[in-house]
């Protein structure tokens, strides 16, 4: 981390970088037999909330982070909340989980508008994601949000399921099956390619937080300050995101019976998802937000996200942050011995491009919040 | 946890792109995300693409919110 202040102050104004994932993938001329990951992203960069009031701390969270930004601010809010043991009316709930389902569809539509055709040697289509980003960021109220839900079942009909979004839910499995052999859109394209690579298995999937697994972790967070680097649930790195989320659905058990948990069956849980969101956005369950006061002026909470899991972990003491942790989804799937490793070892790559683009598919399967670098060397 | 370090936008460029200043260096990217940007606005900048546009009192805000996380980064956490 030093290294990188240094670097930047020698570089005179840009301070501090939001850091990147770069990969040394190992490759004997047949298949991957060793990935490493080296990660420079700021874990630690919600030290610059401590020691502020908590009203301040909540203004900083948003202007912190981008992509996530408002999980960030749902995730601070919560965990403040549970340490001075206020609980939000209904009304605010609500609309802390359509900022939620919102951001989830921004990124997942990114994935899909953005990363699937580019992955697939096709121009990305950022215009169509314009439109709906320009709608999230006005959302702020109810009307506003239907208005959301509607123009999203439109784009995902028109760009992503050849059909009403409700609709390809209800497919039965044979018409699902039909859908990903014949779907002229790029995501049965991809699906079916990468159901035949083979690519990634199953490690240990993220539970489902409960209230109850949170003080648990709250606990983790505090002992180690290296945990929110490499995080583990009872001792095992496990995978968070939508594969985690949606393990019970019928069509992903279906998928993984008879494909395995490839990369494949993450685009699906994705998919199921981001079908679902439209109607999360006009009628918000309580789903996405959990949180616990472990003791008096600690709170912790969870927040779904589109990547994963976000934990937000705070001590307050007269009003002001003492210490401040964030546990963020890519260090649970990037970790070093984590899904993505795990899950391009041994896969077959007949060449050096091939064991790149193996790990690049890899990764956008596990969706890390920044940018990657892939080096492939002969083993 | 993405941080949203602000980027100087120093060119427009054809093609919804534009050059932007990052710590010094120049890197071209893609507007196509944002409106109306002109040279001189700070924007929020992910994986090559605008995704923000920070009117002069955030980026100077968040600037400083930057300035200050990487003076406490120099030493180890707590």
């Amino acid at each position: 981390m030093l290294l990188v202040i240094q670097e930047a102050l020698r570089n005179g104004k840009q301070m501090i970088s939001e850091g990147k994932l770069e990969f040394d993938i190992a490759w004997d001329g047949r298949r991957i037999v060793g990935a490493g990951i080296h990660s420079s992203r700021p874990v630690f960069a919600s030290r610059v909330l401590e020691g502020q009031p908590v009203a301040e701390a909540l203004k900083r969270v948003p202007l912190l982070f981008s992509v996530c930004g408002r999980a960030q601010a749902m995730a601070a809010a919560a965990a403040c909340d549970a340490a001075r043991g206020l609980r939000a009316g209904e009304a605010v709930q609500q609309a802390r989980e359509r900022a939620l389902a919102g951001e989830c569809l921004q990124e997942y539509g990114w994935r899909l508008l953005i990363d699937l055709p580019m992955l697939l040697g096709e121009p990305s289509r950022p215009g169509e994601l314009a439109d709906l980003r320009r709608r999230i960021a006005a959302a702020d109220d109810a009307f506003k949000w239907r208005s959301v839900a509607t123009a999203a079942e439109e784009l995902l009909e028109r760009a992503v399921f050849d059909m009403p979004p409700e609709a390809w839910l209800k497919l039965r499995p044979a018409a699902l099956e039909k859908w990903l052999a014949k779907g002229a859109a790029p995501a049965p394209r991809m699906l079916a390619r990468l159901r035949r690579l083979h690519l990634g298995g199953e490690f240990g999937l993220l539970p489902w937080l409960e209230e109850a697994h949170l003080p648990g972790l709250a606990a983790a967070m505090d002992a180690d300050a290296a945990f929110v680097a490499r995080p583990t649930f009872q001792g095992q790195p496990a995978e968070t995101g939508a594969l985690a989320r949606q393990r019970a659905h019928p069509a992903i058990q279906r998928e993984i019976a008879q494909h395995g948990a490839t990369a494949a069956a993450r685009l699906l849980a994705r998919l199921l998802e981001l079908a679902q969101l439209p109607a999360q956005l006009r009628d918000p369950a309580a789903q996405g937000i959990r949180s616990a006061a472990p003791h008096p002026g600690t709170g912790i909470a969870a927040v779904e996200t589109a990547r994963g899991t976000l934990l937000h972990r705070v001590d307050l003491a007269e009003g002001r942050v003492v210490r401040y942790r964030i546990l963020a989804p890519t260090e649970w799937n990037f970790h070093p011995d984590g899904a993505f490793v795990r899950g391009l070892i041994g896969c077959p790559a007949k060449s050096e491009t091939e064991a790149r683009g193996a790990a690049g598919l890899l990764a956008h399967a596990l969706d890390p919040c920044v940018s990657i670098e892939t080096r492939v060397r002969r083993a | 946890m993405c941080l949203a370090i602000p980027v100087k936008v120093v060119e427009l460029l054809e093609g919804e792109q534009a050059t932007v200043d990052v710590g010094g260096v120049r890197k071209a990217i893609s507007l196509a995300l944002v409106d109306g940007i002109t040279v001189g606005d700070y924007v929020i900048l992910h994986v090559g693409y605008a995704i923000q546009k920070l009117d002069p009192e955030e980026a100077e805000k968040t600037l400083a919110l930057f300035a200050e996380l990487g003076d406490s980064m120099g030493t180890a956490p707590a």
